[in-house]
């Protein structure tokens, strides 16, 4: 009897034993060299590019269409689906297109899809979380099969690097008019890579697009499977389970760049990571209070601890390779008797007790729990309220708290995108200036920014800008964190830009040994 | 019956080895909650950045966390919420479930048939399940957890008391009671509980396993326990990002929890044995 | 009953990069209904999901059932192959611990079944990840291989390694979350298996010379299964409520991952899809156990 029950243990361990050799023999699927499998940490909201704007759906955008105009790795505008374009007045600018570009379903792209796409955006009725992009656009004239006019609603300097930004990608509008839901589902686009197939929570499929107009990309196929969890990506990427992971802890950097396989890049960001004070409310609005809170802080420290010290410390919201970045300010150093000194000033000799307001994100977390450890040292006592995203936002927009977590990305590259959001006092609210700053000179120099077409004036009202708000001191600045990912060493000619992993180009890319 | 002499009960406990072994971990368990301050030779909460990520050392027996935090100090403390947890919740289950299941069993009839029909919709959604929507209900939070936990616990206690109730209800001893003018609530409490006392007993120390467990679970999911809560599961979440690197910021959690489930474990089996052979989970 | 959550999806759909019009925000909400009462809400919902309507996702704008079902065949996969892992450990090692009773053996197994239901599942992932797939990388690291089904069907036209790939995806997970109820069956399967051995009518067949693997496994197993049945039925459901840890942490695209997601991002009527799911397959569950329950049992089915 026992005999039986060792006897089927027996088979068992002998099927389990044939199917780990499976491990063993080389998987017959796809030939080597033409596939690439990538690791994404969610799965991307939309397919459609006016659908939404978050990481992962912006990343599928890149490889399925085109925008009229790109950036090539060194941060220069080039054409894309334009082949050349002129600002024919102060608010007007015609786009020439490229002829011939083909849609994945053999459809010519028309200035009328142009229009469509443009329009479609901005459209209320689209509920595009990236409207904002085009605000300033009134309207698109169709001048012929591949010409059309922008008319925009005011003098907009930064056109040309929001129309880069993938929401702004070019959809077929016979399609999309046709059946929206079903182009969301197998959307077509004019990009490097055609739509294969969608299974929610494990894997997108991308196949080539052999008649691209840029040139036929190497791989075969792109295979992007979803992992949330980073510590499950990176053993994937070790054991080769995944050839690129875009969410690498910064702590597991240093024992992954000792791996042989694995080629590290550690870029510059165009990222802020901050405190918002609400300058609405005491205490925040009492500027020495803002200015001990800031002395209170060691930015330093707080990087190297949630950011294993990948990063540079900022003292302002643009990063260095964001255009306007203004590199004489200084960061705040740590000065515990300065800030204990402004405090008493200030009236808070005792002391200081607030609440802040987290985003339940790990990263938020953690620099909570770092600031209010540092924050203690100086007198300033908060207690963290860990808020679910979505609800966070709300207070944020209603100017329901006293300091929170800010994490931002000037996607664009150029000071409007992040400046007038966040400083302007048309931003208050849900645009961006969560903490009601307003300062009418700040404000003129931000419409410079906006408005003019000359870059040398542009760049010096941003330099100003920055300086005013350094003194003022509306948030606490702590550091522009390093975008860090992690490729397999037989990936070759893979090539990520500056504006981060979503713009990352496959098309010349294959694998090497 | 369940007559059964209290020193027989001593002499059965004491010859299962693993209950013993259990009732010295439940024990154990206790006395490190209690002496949390005293046995700590850190402060839990408060950090120190420069010692981040060290391994173990005799300064840091089981080193230190992300944030430089002797990681022995916290889950001595952790051991606090733990059975804090387990105890809310086991309580909440005995609370609500026993009545519930008593007054459903003796009573019957439509009352018997709404409670039963309640518990059979809680019964409906397994045990973790229900905790986690219960919890995305009351939003995440330690007491949350405990609340739902302890909510997926009652329909388990009231049938289990529903089910005690009807078999003792028709002994003659209950019948003379009645007999005799005893009020149902009398009744219930003074002749039935004491009778049925020994199963929800083992009962609560196996579910206090599975509460321990199920929190610790909810909080690994970023449901539970919120920072800088020194809360196992949580520990451990936080530690799967190191894992690699740091891989004892997440294993010595985990070793906690594993030993406290089991004390509890062995030690409702144990009971189990001794007060009723015959019972069954 | 999930719109008691403090949190407001439309802030989610809006997005990080938000600066959306607060009109927008407005309009959304009225269309989506989140400006009415709880109980108009309520009903609503509960109005449509009899007719199976079970709204729509508030981050994808796809259709609840339609989300919820592309997760489901995930699911079940893990939990038949944790199911079919569980029962045989469990039963195997039950058997073999009550004809040895006291043995090496039966001490061994028990106190390793206590074991085995003490360990928190998302540790016990974490651990199988670090030593099969990267200390040792013998099996896929996480997510899922094939669907089953269509390996099986790829099978068929002589492609067998759809196949072997689903099956590798599948072990570690299913023996993460098979394990811990593995023990449970065992000590069922043990006492169960006493009790009967006990019987007379065991002692009869003995008696009749019958061969001693006979007696087990025509007599004593037989009406012994009749509680395991009861057990092991319910463990099914448990195992798909259960799966959603393991999937968590071997990013299983299953309802279980879809379920914690959806929580974190606030997609309420996603969640209410796959409570309503799990506990509606949990019921039927229970109701083909007691089926079977009175299949094996004659006493139950003559009546």
């Amino acid at each position: 009897m026992t005999r039986t029950v060792l006897r089927t243990c027996l088979a068992a361990v002998v099927a389990i034993g044939l199917i780990v050799q499976g491990a063993l023999a080389p998987a017959p699927a796809a030939p080597a060299g033409t596939t690439l499998t990538l690791a994404l940490f969610a799965d991307p909201v939309s397919f459609d590019p006016h659908r939404s704007n978050d990481g992962p759906s912006n990343m599928m955008w890149h490889q399925l269409y085109n925008t009229l105009v790109d950036r090539n790795e060194k941060g220069e505008i080039v054409p894309a689906l334009a082949e050349k374009w002129q600002r024919i007045g102060d608010r007007t600018w015609r786009f020439t297109l490229r002829q011939g570009v083909k849609f994945h379903d053999g459809s010519e792209v028309t200035a009328d899809d142009v229009k469509f796409s443009l329009e479609r955006l901005i459209d209320p009725a689209t509920r595009s979380p990236a409207a904002f992009l085009l605000t300033v656009l009134d309207r698109v004239e169709v001048e012929g099969r591949y010409q059309v006019r922008l008319v925009l609603k005011s003098p907009f300097a930064p056109l040309l690097f929001h129309l880069m930004h993938k929401p702004t990608s070019i959809v077929p509008a016979a399609l999309v008019r046709a059946n929206p839901d079903e182009f969301a589902r197998r959307p077509v686009g004019t990009g490097p890579f055609k739509f294969g197939s969608y299974v929610r929570g494990d894997r997108i499929e991308l196949v080539r697009n052999p008649d691209y107009w840029g040139g036929a990309p190497k791989f075969e196929r792109i295979i992007i499977r979803i992992v949330p969890d980073a510590s499950t990506a990176i053993a994937e990427l070790e054991s080769g389970g995944v050839a690129g992971v875009f969410s690498v802890p910064p702590h597991e950097v240093a024992r992954l760049q000792r791996n042989r396989n694995l080629t590290m890049l550690v870029l510059p960001s165009h990222r802020i990571t901050a405190l918002v004070l609400n300058l609405d409310r005491p205490p925040f609005n009492d500027r020495k209070v803002r200015l001990a809170a800031s002395y209170a802080i060691d930015r330093k420290a707080t990087l190297n601890s949630i950011e294993a010290g990948l990063g540079v410390l900022a003292s302002s919201a643009l990063a260095p390779l964001v255009f306007g970045h203004n590199d004489e300010l200084q960061p705040f150093p740590r000065d515990l008797t300065k800030a204990r000194q402004l405090l008493a000033e200030a009236g808070y000799a005792g002391g200081l007790k607030t609440e802040m307001l987290v985003w339940n994100l790990p990263a938020s977390v953690k620099l909570a729990e770092v600031t209010q450890a540092q924050f203690r040292e100086a007198g300033i006592e908060i207690s963290i309220k860990v808020t679910e995203f979505g609800a966070a936002l709300r207070e944020q927009y209603a100017g329901n708290f006293t300091i929170s977590t800010m994490l931002w990305g000037t996607v664009t590259l150029d000071g409007d995108y992040s400046m007038y959001a966040l400083f302007h006092s048309d931003s208050i609210g849900p645009a961006g200036n969560w903490g009601r700053y307003s300062n009418p000179e700040v404000d003129r120099l931000i419409m410079t920014g906006r408005t003019n077409g000359n870059p040398v004036v542009r760049k010096q009202a941003y330099l100003k800008a920055q300086e005013i708000i350094a003194n003022d001191a509306p948030w606490i600045f702590l550091y522009h964190p390093s975008m860090v990912y992690a490729l397999r060493s037989e990936i070759k000619d893979v090539t990520i830009p500056p504006q981060g992993y979503v713009f990352i180009n496959l098309t010349k890319g294959y694998l090497g040994r | 019956m369940m007559e059964t002499g209290s020193a027989s009960v001593w002499r059965r406990l004491l010859r299962h080895r693993l209950a013993v072994a259990g009732a010295l971990i439940v024990g154990g368990l206790l006395l490190v909650a209690l002496l949390a301050p005293l046995l700590a030779p850190h402060d839990p909460i408060t950090q120190n950045l420069g010692d981040a990520f060290q391994p173990s050392s005799r300064q840091h027996p089981l080193g230190t966390d992300e944030f430089g935090r002797d990681i022995l100090s916290r889950i001595i403390f952790g051991t606090r919420v733990s059975l804090l947890v387990g105890v809310v919740s086991v309580g909440i289950g005995l609370v609500a479930g026993v009545p519930a299941g008593l007054l459903s069993g003796y009573v019957g009839g439509v009352v018997d048939v709404s409670i039963s029909g309640v518990m059979d919709v809680l019964l409906a959604v397994p045990g973790v399940l229900l905790a986690i929507a219960i919890v995305a209900v009351l939003g995440p939070g330690l007491f949350n957890v405990m609340v739902a936990t302890g909510i997926s616990s009652v329909p388990v206690f009231a049938r289990l008391a529903r089910g005690s109730v009807l078999t003792v209800k028709e002994t003659e001893f209950i019948e003379a009671v009645r007999a005799l003018g005893g009020t149902p609530g009398r009744v219930l409490f003074r002749h039935i509980l004491p009778n049925i006392a020994a199963p929800l007993f083992v009962m609560a120390s196996l579910y206090m396993a599975s509460a321990i467990l199920t929190a610790a679970g909810l909080s690994f999911l970023g449901l539970g326990a919120q920072p800088p809560t020194p809360e196992w599961g949580a520990m451990l979440s936080r530690g799967r990002e190191y894992l690699r690197s740091a891989p004892h910021i997440a294993t010595y959690p985990g070793i906690a929890i594993f030993i406290a489930v089991m004390g509890f474990n062995f030690l409702g089996d144990g009971l189990r044995d001794a007060l009723d052979p015959r019972l069954k989970v | 009953m999930l719109h008691l959550t403090p949190g407001d999806p439309v802030a989610i759909m809006i997005g990080i990069e938000g600066m959306a019009d607060p009109q927008m925000v407005a309009n959304l909400r009225r269309e989506l209904g989140l400006d009415q009462p709880l109980h108009i809400q309520y009903w609503r919902f509960l109005r449509r999901a009899v007719v199976g309507d079970l709204g729509k996702s508030i981050r994808t704008n796809e259709p609840v059932r339609v989300e919820v079902m592309s997760r489901f065949p995930a699911t079940v996969e893990l939990a038949v192959a944790a199911f079919i892992l569980s029962t045989l450990i469990g039963v195997a090692a039950g058997v073999t611990s009550a004809v040895r009773q006291y043995s090496l053996l039966d001490h061994a197994s028990m106190v390793g079944a206590m074991l085995g239901a003490s360990i928190p599942v998302f540790w016990l992932g974490m651990m199988l990840i670090l030593l099969f797939a990267v200390r040792y990388p013998l099996l896929p690291v996480s997510g899922r291989g094939a669907p089953f089904a269509e390996a099986v069907a790829l099978l068929f036209q002589g492609d067998a390694s759809t196949l072997v790939r689903a099956l590798r995806h599948l072990i570690l997970p299913a023996v993460c979350l098979g394990l811990s109820r593995a023990a449970v069956v065992a000590r069922l399967t043990r006492s169960s298996m006493l009790e009967v051995l006990r019987q007379e009518y065991v002692r009869t067949a003995r008696a009749k010379g019958l061969r001693e693997r006979v007696v087990v496994y025509r007599h004593a197993l037989r009406n012994a299964l009749i509680p395991i049945v009861t057990i092991v039925g319910l463990q099914f459901g448990f195992l798909l409520g259960g799966a959603v840890i393991a999937e968590v942490v071997f990013s299983w695209p299953g309802v279980g991952r879809l379920a914690v997601d959806s929580i974190l991002a606030r997609d309420y009527p996603v969640v209410q899809g796959c409570v309503l799911l799990v506990a509606a397959i949990f019921v039927l569950l229970n109701l083909s156990t007691d089926l079977l329950y009175g299949w094996l049992n004659p006493r139950i089915r003559y009546q």
